[in-house]
């Protein structure tokens, strides 16, 4: 009887009562959308992380972390072989030796981690070949000579092995692209003209083209511009197992373009026999063995039987190598309650007030029915349920459009190139993110509206219950 | 057996800046059945008293004793318990509740008393009969006339079978044809069901009708008389 008493009173001023329910449909809806395009962010991140370097578990000499010395290597690989190639749950592993070295070329000099890989077991656990720049570009499963180096888009722009032209094929490729007619007349006047370095090519640029123009398109048509200087030579200086520097050059044979600027412009891959060689290790030498697994949600199971196999070899999960990776599943929890906090509470002070006036507004009528009989608990229960009724039901209505939203836009992706693609890249995220609600932050959705619904029944209907029926009969509004 | 015992009562409340003694000393004694106009002109204390009378507001000083129980020192929970079986109020307005109609206008006060379902529905035909509402029983308050509205308080008020019905100036808002019927409903209610009636007024129509009047002025009493 109460509940359906309260529903009619929620009704009673229509435009009202609309009005809060769509603050706290939006209110909520926001959220979830908010939340979604973080998730999607993080696991666009997150998935590019795993699949082009991170695996899923690695395995290295426990030294080889804290010193990362050259003789911290994994000693008895070949049982660590053995082992993972009889587990069911490994799709792939791959046994890699990294060191660090100086990268330069004719114009310029880069920190680098040098990886010499396999590549055919490396294919077996990350997807690099599947992000190189251009198609004249190769991965080192393709190419026989011992001395092939294959690096990123960011290191080339660095190390300037990247010239810019605009050729006829680049300029109707814009064209395609939608970029005005205009443009692309003003860009004639550089068709076939090298630029060495991306700044000279777009001081060109910002010359030629209108302010707003140059803004919008620069770098689309840098990015549709350049060419990679492929088979040029880079020499790697590094120190050998001695303590000696020791000095090699590689060929480029690709690029690399996984629009993470940190990965892009830090890691360059090698043949790994070639890299003991110059390191003065054996072929077969490892500091480093990387395994991709079946399930990754088992992920923390199946390191466990390594751990159990391997006591004295340092054993990690993913969550464990990458920070992000392991904010993105404990602590990003804690950043969403934060938010959710501050919605909240503004949501709830605008429930409050609206409450507050629906009962002082029945004051002379909330006397009349305390008068006849009606105790301070059913008084008590038919606000609360106002309250209740109206919150819950904007919470459902925006529960269910931003569930809508985040479906929607998971299919369609959000491309944020327009806006910021450099600054998202250079932070290696992507810039076309597809949103995702896990079932978890869902649930931390709806434990919040619980409470802010609750909690913002409280006031108004305390201010009912102190309400003196004789005194409440004499009220005037 | 009186039904209510008022002794000695008194009432102080502040207004502002300003102390108002609106009952000052009522000695006065209730039986079953009666019809009882309480008069006076406005300030006199008559809606003071009925709701000191009805628990709604506690004296300053004296006591209310309804069949024995001393009202005056019921808790506030014990009060509104007491007031849902023992007492019906009719007011000069506000009586009703919006958004229900006249039949679950009636109904509420049974509801809140717990009484099944059957009993309920028995009861409000019955009542909605008496005041000649019949055809109204799905009419929201707004689509009823202020008499039409009365009617259905005092319905609801006899619904709950209270020991008395207490009404402030329940025809206050209400031309002399509403004030007649009614008037003559709450007399007819009052021989059938044998409930009593106290209530308060200064129109001299509804002053003719009753079976007892108390005058009072400046919160005293100054007269009571049985006129039938």
């Amino acid at each position: 009887m109460l509940l359906s008493l309260a529903w009619k009173n929620i009704w009673r001023n229509k435009l009202r009562t609309l009005v809060l329910v769509s603050a706290i449909a939006f209110g909520i809806a926001g959220v979830i959308f908010f939340i979604g395009l973080s998730q999607g962010f993080m696991d666009a991140r997150n998935k590019k992380l795993i699949d082009t370097q991170l695996s899923h578990i690695q395995i290295h000499n426990p030294q080889f972390e804290s010193v990362f010395s050259l003789k911290d290597t994994i000693s008895d690989i070949a049982q660590v072989e053995s082992f993972l190639s009889k587990r069911k749950f490994v799709k792939g592993f791959s046994c890699r030796l990294k060191t660090l070295a100086m990268a330069t070329s004719p114009y310029n000099s880069a920190g680098v981690m040098v990886v010499g890989i396999n590549p055919i077991d490396e294919i077996k656990v990350t997807r690099l070949y599947s992000y190189m720049a251009d198609s004249a570009s190769k991965y080192l499963d393709r190419v026989k000579r011992q001395n092939s180096i294959i690096i990123g888009h960011a290191l080339a722009r660095r190390l300037q092995l990247i010239s810019y032209r605009l050729t006829d094929r680049v300029l109707a490729e814009l064209k395609d692209l939608g970029l005005p007619q205009s443009v692309v007349d003003s860009l004639a006047q550089l068709k076939d003209k090298p630029f060495r370095l991306s700044s000279t090519f777009y001081d060109k640029l910002e010359e030629v083209l209108p302010q707003d123009d140059y803004n919008k398109y620069a770098d689309a048509i840098a990015q549709h511009a350049a060419h990679y200087r492929l088979h040029r030579r880079i020499i790697l200086r590094m120190q050998d197992i001695n303590g000696q520097v020791v000095e090699a050059a590689f060929v480029v044979v690709g690029v690399f373009y996984t629009q993470n600027d940190l990965f892009d412009g830090q890691f360059v891959f090698v043949k790994k026999p070639y890299l003991a060689q110059l390191l003065g290790l054996p072929g077969n030498t490892t500091n480093e063995v990387a395994i991709r697994v079946d399930n990754p949600d088992k992920v923390v199971e199946y390191q466990q039987v390594l751990k159990k196999r391997f006591p004295e070899l340092s054993v990690k999960n993913m969550y464990e190598l990458d920070p992000i990776l392991r904010i993105s599943r404990t602590l990003v929890y804690l950043y969403y309650a934060i938010v959710e906090i501050f919605v909240f509470l503004a949501l709830s002070f605008g429930i409050i007030n609206i409450m507050l006036m629906a009962v002082l507004e029945r004051t002379k009528e909330l006397g009349m029915l305390k008068a006849i009989g009606m105790n301070r608990r059913r008084i008590f229960v038919m606000i609360f349920n106002e309250t209740l009724l109206i919150t819950f039901l904007g919470a459902i209505i925006g529960l269910f459009v931003g569930w809508l939203i985040i479906v929607i836009t998971s299919h369609t992706g959000l491309d944020f190139t327009r806006f910021a693609r450099r600054g998202f890249e250079s932070l290696g995220f992507s810039a076309v993110v597809y949103p995702r609600i896990p079932l978890l932050a869902m649930l931390e959705v709806v434990v919040f509206v619980v409470i802010t619904a609750f909690l913002s029944s409280l006031y108004p209907t305390i201010r009912a219950l102190k309400l003196k029926p004789a005194e409440a009969l004499r009220y005037e509004l | 057996m009186p039904v209510i015992v008022v002794e000695d009562l008194h009432k102080t409340y502040q207004s502002g800046q300003v102390t108002v003694n609106a009952i000052r000393g009522i000695d006065l004694q209730f039986e079953k059945g009666e019809f009882t106009a309480i008069v006076g002109p406005s300030g006199s204390g008559k809606t003071t008293l009925l709701n000191l009378l009805g628990g709604i507001d506690s004296p300053t000083k004296g006591r209310v004793i309804i069949e024995n129980v001393d009202i005056t020192k019921l808790s506030d929970t014990e009060l509104t318990d007491f007031r849902l079986w023992n007492i019906g109020f009719v007011f000069q307005a506000y009586n009703l509740i919006p958004v229900l109609t006249a039949a679950e206008n009636i109904e509420f006060i049974m509801h809140l008393q717990g009484r099944p379902k059957a009993e309920r529905k028995k009861r409000v035909a019955e009542l909605l009969e008496q005041i000649g509402l019949k055809d109204k029983a799905n009419a929201r308050p707004s689509q009823l006339s202020g008499g039409q509205q009365q009617r259905v308080a005092v319905a609801r008020a006899l619904a709950a079978k209270p020991k008395f019905i207490l009404a402030d100036e329940p025809t206050a808002n209400l031309d002399s044809v509403n004030t007649e019927t009614l008037l003559n409903i709450m007399e007819k209610l009052n021989q059938q069901e044998g409930v009593t009636f106290i209530f308060s007024t200064h129109d001299q129509r509804v002053i003719d009708k009753a079976h007892r009047i108390v005058r009072i002025e400046d919160g005293r009493i100054v007269e009571d008389v049985r006129v039938k």
